[in-house]
């Protein structure tokens, strides 16, 4: 049965070959954009007040990350945040988040 | 083994659908399939336990927890202020066996971690190649003199775990007299939810007003002050329940007497109607057995910063409130530090050097009353060089609540319920 399941593997991976480029397979990105769940819901889909992340433009995501870090868009707890990564990381979250669906 | 692949099959539509994990590179470098055990189903082992699953479905996983149904200690103050529903609170664990999760109703006894086995109070022994322990916390009844008597005739609660007990204090304060005293006694630091105590003084204060506006709320605090959004606490305080609540710093409670319903503290005796003391807390006897609760004071445990994994017992991870760490014990934490474990986990299976810089968020809302309430943020990261993680600039709390935030804190119980459970 193990061995099957290794087969099964391999072919659900080759269904999804358009995701292997993306910044979710960085497990370093993937890790750190589940910081960002937990508040933002699984799979960036809010289920609620909280913004949804999922599928929004990368360019739109990047520059509201970094203004909210620069202090220069109105937030309650996002520039707290977005204090807490670097650019070049804000750059992979957007990344990460325009791809998911 | 039929189990194996009914497991896979059910994770691995869900991990495809979550378009996660480079499952073949996983599939390759693995030969036999790992076992994890995780020890509780709280925000810190539930997740843990949904993340190994999502990121790495080679991995077997069993999740042991003895209730039947998740019970969220977050919002439990709603219900005590009376503007919540019991029912809002509880959560059904039905989503975890569609990752593949394999989940155990039953009381974790013990700890081999030489045999790496697990015993249950059914008598199961069941072995793992790592185990997460994520039982939450032990109250230390013993600091309060009384305290046992008092909950045996339950004329007191902590109601820090919810359950019962949250009903409980909540049927106390419906039948307080008005012109009564409400005492709340926190302990001093470390603790789960250092806002906790404040955020009840709120929803106590909140219903006085509206139903018993005599009363007041004395609040006994072993912290030097109002630890935890002190400036948005007062602040809400005096603009909506002036006079009403009566925070009394250092102030560390030591002995109740129920029959006379007098609390003690090093340095008063308060008289009050209804009594809530929480006691100072450690990890649970479970952690000591299996020889992981191994700080100076026999209180916490000890991990490396990267993997979680316990610095005196290997292959036996812990997280949530009862790690040794700079880092508040709240649910946010427990399920951020879930997902580092989780990783570090799938790496070290795979031969992989883990992250070696994990971040960790922590978001807190604490109302103030059923429209308004006040966030907390703190981002923290670890040094590799300091050996500890580090608050990040700009975090802290806000310096007013608002209806925004309220609105925010309501969602943000909604998603991390779906994150850890579903």
């Amino acid at each position: 049965m193990i061995r099957r399941s290794f087969l099964a593997i391999a072919v659900l991976a080759g269904l999804g070959p358009c995701l292997s480029a993306q910044a979710s397979d960085n497990p370093r990105v993937r890790l750190l954009a589940s910081t960002c769940v937990t508040c933002h819901g699984p799979g960036g889909q809010s289920l609620g007040a909280v913004p949804s992340l999922a599928g929004q433009e990368k360019a739109y995501l990047q520059e509201a990350m970094l203004e909210q870090r620069a202090g220069k868009r109105e937030t309650t707890v996002m520039r707290k945040y977005m204090n807490g990564f670097t650019p070049e990381e804000i750059g992979q979250l957007a990344e990460y988040f325009s791809k998911l669906k | 083994m039929s189990l194996n692949r009914r497991d896979f099959l059910k994770s691995s539509a869900a991990t495809f659908a979550a378009s996660i994990a480079p499952l073949a590179a996983h599939a390759k470098t693995t030969k036999a399939q790992p076992h994890v055990v995780v020890v509780g189903a709280g925000f810190g082992g539930a997740t843990c336990a949904k993340y190994l699953r999502m990121w790495d479905p080679n991995i077997k996983v069993t999740l042991i927890e003895p209730n039947d149904k998740f019970t969220s200690c977050p919002m439990s103050n709603w219900v005590i202020g009376g503007f919540q529903t019991f029912d809002a609170l509880v959560k059904s664990y039905d989503n975890l066996p569609k990752y593949g999760i394999k989940m155990v109703k039953d009381w974790v006894t013990g700890v081999d971690g030489e045999k790496r086995l697990v015993m249950t109070k059914s008598g199961k022994k069941i072995a793992y190649d790592r185990l997460v322990l994520a039982p939450g916390m032990e109250w230390a009844t013993e600091s309060v003199q009384g305290w046992d008597e008092a909950y045996a005739a339950k004329k007191v609660v902590h109601s820090f775990r919810a359950g019962p007990d949250t009903l409980l204090l909540r049927k106390q304060l419906e039948a307080m007299p008005d012109g009564g005293v409400f005492l709340i006694a926190s302990p001093p630091p470390p603790g789960r939810c250092v806002s906790g105590p404040y955020e009840r003084a709120s929803v106590a204060a909140h219903y006085f007003k509206q139903h018993k506006p005599k009363s007041k709320i004395i609040m006994l605090d072993g912290h030097f002050d109002v630890v935890s959004k002190g400036p948005m606490f007062k602040a809400a305080w005096k603009e909506l329940y002036p006079g009403m609540i009566d925070h009394r710093p250092n102030n560390m409670v030591t002995a109740f007497n129920h029959k006379t319903m007098v609390v003690s503290s090093e340095f008063e005796d308060v008289k009050a109607d209804v009594v809530n003391i929480i006691p100072w807390q450690r990890a649970p006897k479970l952690c000591k057995d299996a020889g992981v609760r191994n700080d100076a004071l026999d209180r916490w445990c000890g991990i490396d910063n990267i993997t979680y994994e316990s610095t005196s017992v290997p292959n036996i991870h812990i997280v949530g409130d009862p790690v040794l760490s700079n880092m508040p014990k709240s649910a946010h934490v427990s399920n951020n530090q879930a997902k580092i474990c989780a990783a570090a986990i799938i790496d070290l299976f795979n031969g992989r050097q883990p992250e070696p810089v994990p971040v960790i968020g922590s978001t807190s809302y604490s109302v103030t009353s059923d429209k308004t309430s006040g966030a907390i943020a703190v981002v923290m990261r670890y040094s590799p060089e300091k050996k500890v993680y580090e608050r990040q600039p700009t975090g802290g709390a806000n310096p007013l609540h608002s209806e925004l935030d309220f609105a925010y804190g309501q969602s943000w119980h909604d998603n991390i319920w779906a994150d850890t459970l579903g």
